[in-house]
């Protein structure tokens, strides 16, 4: 186990991590089949934001599956929900790598840009392709969550020309973007379907 | 409009505050609060003209709370006029890597979801098509706020 773990520091050679390291490094495990996380006393309040997503690059390029907390699937949800209203009768969509990648990085603005993309209607430089390395599908739950999420506001949009909306707990914050561009297009769009 | 919610922590929104270059749609707000303290949706409706949400959405946050899921959802339905959503995962155990307090099986929610309506008379129980471990209200007091 100790040999894991000077492996995977070695790997870490980001200059914001190394500052903290010393500090750090001693509360980063790795399981046995092979996941790693960080264990509870790891307290991110402490990091800086680029700092904290450093964390997530090295150790996603670090080849393990990682798990810090469940917003990436959530966001891979919120994707998948963008995707399909895009493309209607799409019955199959999951995410490659590369795209959680972005999700937990320091690059994860451009995650959003490509979510801007795809929501004007350009197509995206990737394919995507389903992720056989998820064991358990959050990606499809998550999709499934917010197809009722967009229903119950569809349905108080109809009621009153509006909705407001309430996320709590929302996580990183890049949740509240991928809603708030969500919900613009969705609304946009139900304000043009005879009511 | 969509407020994003996360505990007492503005280190959060740091990234999409530089996202937007500092100028915030102002359809898009963010506030820290404590969903275990009482009467933590005060200063949030406040935050919203007074008015309850239309939707309030709470993804996989009360696993991670002390074991008191009816005082939870009863807390988060004061927020909302119409519609509330609750995801858990659905573990025989605790995920204690995900910091998870609490784990909670399809039948616990069931259990969970009928006992709030039997004590909460203008809310109904939806579970028609939901995936498993979602529960979904409907407080109907819409319009009439």
């Amino acid at each position: 186990m100790a040999n894991k773990i000077i492996s995977l520091s070695k790997q870490i050679s980001y200059k914001g991590l190394q500052q903290v390291k010393s500090r750090y490094v001693g509360t980063i495990r790795i399981k046995e089949n092979g996941r790693a996380f960080l264990a509870p006393a790891f307290n991110f309040s402490q990091l800086d934001q680029d700092t904290y997503y450093k964390i997530h690059l090295s150790l996603l390029n670090s080849g393990l599956d990682v798990t810090l907390d469940d917003h990436r699937h959530i966001a891979d949800g919120l994707f998948k929900q963008v995707f399909m209203a895009k493309h209607p009768g799409t019955s199959k969509v999951a995410f490659d790598a590369s795209l959680r990648h972005e999700i937990f990085s320091n690059t994860y603005h451009l995650f959003i840009k490509k979510v801007k993309r795809l929501l004007s209607g350009q197509t995206l430089p990737y394919q995507l392709v389903a992720d056989k390395n998820v064991s358990y599908n959050h990606t499809d739950l998550f999709s499934q969550v917010y197809h009722h999420t967009v229903n119950c506001i569809q349905e108080t949009i109809n009621h009153h020309g509006y909705s407001n909306v309430i996320d709590l707990g929302a996580g990183r914050s890049y949740i509240a973007a991928l809603l708030d561009q969500i919900f613009k297009k969705m609304i946009k769009y139900w304000s043009h379907q005879p009511k | 409009m969509v407020t994003s919610t996360e505990v007492n922590d503005e280190h959060q929104f740091q990234g999409i505050r530089s996202f937007y270059n500092g100028n915030m749609p102002s359809r898009l707000r963010f506030c820290t609060n404590d969903l275990t303290e009482s009467s933590f949706e005060l200063p949030l409706i406040k935050n919203n003209g007074g008015q309850r949400y239309n939707v309030v959405t709470v993804n996989h946050v009360m696993e991670h709370l002390p074991d008191e899921p009816n005082r939870w959802i009863n807390n988060w339905l004061k927020l909302t006029n119409n519609f509330l959503l609750v995801s858990v995962p659905i573990e025989k155990n605790p995920d204690k890597y995900s910091h998870h307090q609490y784990s909670y099986t399809h039948q616990d929610l069931q259990s969970i979801g009928e006992g709030i309506v039997s004590n909460n008379p203008n809310v109904r129980f939806i579970e028609d098509g939901l995936p498993v471990g979602v529960l979904m209200f409907k407080k109907d007091s819409l319009g009439h706020e």
